[in-house]
């Protein structure tokens, strides 16, 4: 427990010294990793806490991203209140998809998702009057205002320190939500739906909350994405960013919530700065994946749990 | 307290159980025995809601629960310990208690968790010094504690019990039958299948003997003890 602590503080101290301190490239990548850690986060939730395996999370994280960029180019609406809205209609098409793909089960829900993905992906293609289609729309990021005091999200400092406040509460959240009796019976449903509902549990329900909180969380990302390029476009739906999660998820250590965090932390930074010099970047990614399938399941966070505890 | 009544049930087109009917009244212990496949596990899984049947009613205290799901028959009162234990194997022993607490809010209220883990250890005191053990850690015999366990946490009117001694040295079978006497007594009314036949009928106030989904016999274990050819046509026991 002492350990614990002393890690966590460790790793804050280190967290907030480094927005000073970064080089540009490095503080631009941290922020990207802070912003899709999030989104690992939000996805673990669904599937390494409650066994769904979607495969279409790229939906809330465009919905929102449009959510947010949508009141502020046209209405002009503050970052408060625009962030609102993206998380609110985020939080809406969550029940709505939910509803109807929560009660598929196994290869079928995978199915559903990857079929909502490709639609809206479509329909953001399509709608160009409203999305910009591939083109995308750009929009002036409002400022952060707290009450007399404001911000502006140009400062690459303020930036960092913005997108790791939210990576900071969101990981509370979720870690206080997994640690709660709700958590518990999330991991129960995980383990065994059929005991789940022997012992009371409306599993349908439970499955759909955990849904939602995934696409509360995965919709957070999507806006703050928006909010950091400025930009939206039909690629936000891309389904390549609903492959991103579960790469980082397995990698990293399904179930655990820190591991999805690692895994950005070990792939994004390839992508960064290997994408940049060798177009085939993505067959290390590949690699990555069969080396941490064949010889850590349970990914890298998972395998280390596993060896302290028997330990 | 439960009636099952002219209950028939089909696994897609092949027909498992033929118009049981059963009676269990407040208080007893039923055994449903029989050999391998003829029906108590699809019995036990009609009752809690599993499988729904396609002709006749289950009514548990004067309200029919043959069309409720089953998470909603688990509120009402029905406890169940599945055949094989089905813990949650990444839990402890003490969060696979709790869970079956969580889910009922005048549990949490009237009572505090510490209160009824107490109440459960009285009964099973060796799961005391594992509770924050995962339960993949124990023995068979010790995760047939923590089903129990957990389904008693729940205050359960009707606790239904597939197999219980499935896989127990003979020792422990010995003193599952104890504590499924003890538990009686506390005023849980049990309806249990078994293989072990002798050990059913050492603690059974009644007796149903299943073959091929039917109903074949109904009575008081004296009674059957007394019929051999029965006990050797459909158990296989002398």
């Amino acid at each position: 427990m002492k350990n614990r602590l002393i890690l966590y503080v460790l790793v804050l101290v280190i967290l907030f010294s480094l927005g000073f301190t970064l080089p540009t490239d490095m503080r631009s990548l941290s922020i990207d990793i802070f912003i899709f850690a999030i989104y690992a986060m939000a996805y673990d939730i669904l599937y390494g806490y409650t066994g769904q395996f979607s495969y279409g999370q790229a939906v809330f994280f465009g919905v929102a991203a449009y959510g947010l960029l949508l009141p502020v180019l046209h209405t002009n609406t503050n970052l408060w209140v625009s962030l609102t809205i993206a998380l609110v209609i985020t939080v809406v098409f969550g029940i709505v998809l939910g509803f109807l793909a929560v009660r598929l089960g196994g290869a079928y829900f995978v199915i559903i998702t990857i079929i909502f993905n490709l639609t809206f992906y479509l329909i953001a293609l399509d709608w160009i009057w409203l999305t910009g289609g591939d083109d995308g729309l750009t929009f002036r990021a409002p400022k952060i205002e707290f009450g007399v005091f404001s911000l502006s999200l140009y400062d690459p400092v303020v930036t960092y320190y913005f997108m790791l406040s939210f990576l900071l509460a969101s990981y509370l959240i979720l870690k206080r939500l997994i640690s709660s009796p709700i958590g518990k019976v999330l991991i129960a449903i995980r383990e065994n739906e059929e005991r789940a509902q022997l012992i009371g549990y409306n599993v349908f329900r439970y499955k759909l909350l955990a849904y939602v909180v995934s696409a509360l969380f995965t919709g957070l990302s999507g806006a703050l994405y928006s909010l950091r390029t400025r930009y939206a476009s039909a690629d936000y739906f891309n389904i390549a960013l609903s492959v991103q999660p579960i790469i980082w998820t397995l990698v990293g250590g399904a179930g655990t919530l820190t591991g999805p965090i690692v895994g950005v932390i070990l792939i994004n930074p390839l992508i960064y700065y290997i994408g940049v010099w060798w177009k085939h970047y993505l067959s290390i990614i590949g690699a990555l994946m069969i080396f941490v399938v064949i010889y850590s399941p349970k990914g890298i966070v998972g395998n280390l749990i596993n060896k302290i505890e028997k330990s | 307290m439960l009636r099952v009544e002219d209950v028939d049930v089909f696994y897609g087109k092949s027909h498992i159980l033929h118009g049981i009917e059963m009676d269990i009244q407040h208080g007893q212990i039923v055994a449903l025995l029989g050999r391998n496949g003829v029906g108590k596990t699809t019995t036990i899984k009609t009752i809690i809601g599993i499988l729904k049947p396609k002709k006749g009613r289950i009514i548990f205290e004067g309200q029919e629960i043959s069309k409720i799901p089953t998470h909603e028959i688990a509120r009402i009162g029905i406890s169940y310990v599945p055949q094989g234990r089905r813990l949650f194997n990444k839990l402890t022993v003490l969060e696979n208690i709790i869970i079956g607490l969580t889910v009922k809010k005048e549990l949490r209220n009237n009572e505090s968790y510490q209160d009824k883990i107490k109440k459960v250890l009285e009964i099973f005191p060796q799961l005391e010094s594992l509770l924050n053990r995962p339960v993949e850690t124990l023995s068979g015999g010790e995760q047939q504690m923590v089903a129990i366990a957990r389904a008693l946490v729940t205050n359960p009117k009707l606790l239904l019990m597939d197999e219980p001694s499935e896989g127990l040295m003979p020792v422990l079978v010995q003193k599952l039958g104890d504590t499924i006497k003890l538990i009686n007594q506390m005023g849980v009314t049990i309806l249990l299948t078994e293989q072990n036949v002798s050990m059913a009928l050492k603690i059974a106030d009644k007796v149903y003997i299943m073959d091929n989904g039917e109903i074949r016999f109904k009575g008081n274990p004296t009674r059957l003890l007394k019929d051999e050819d029965l006990l050797l046509k459909y158990l296989g026991v002398r």
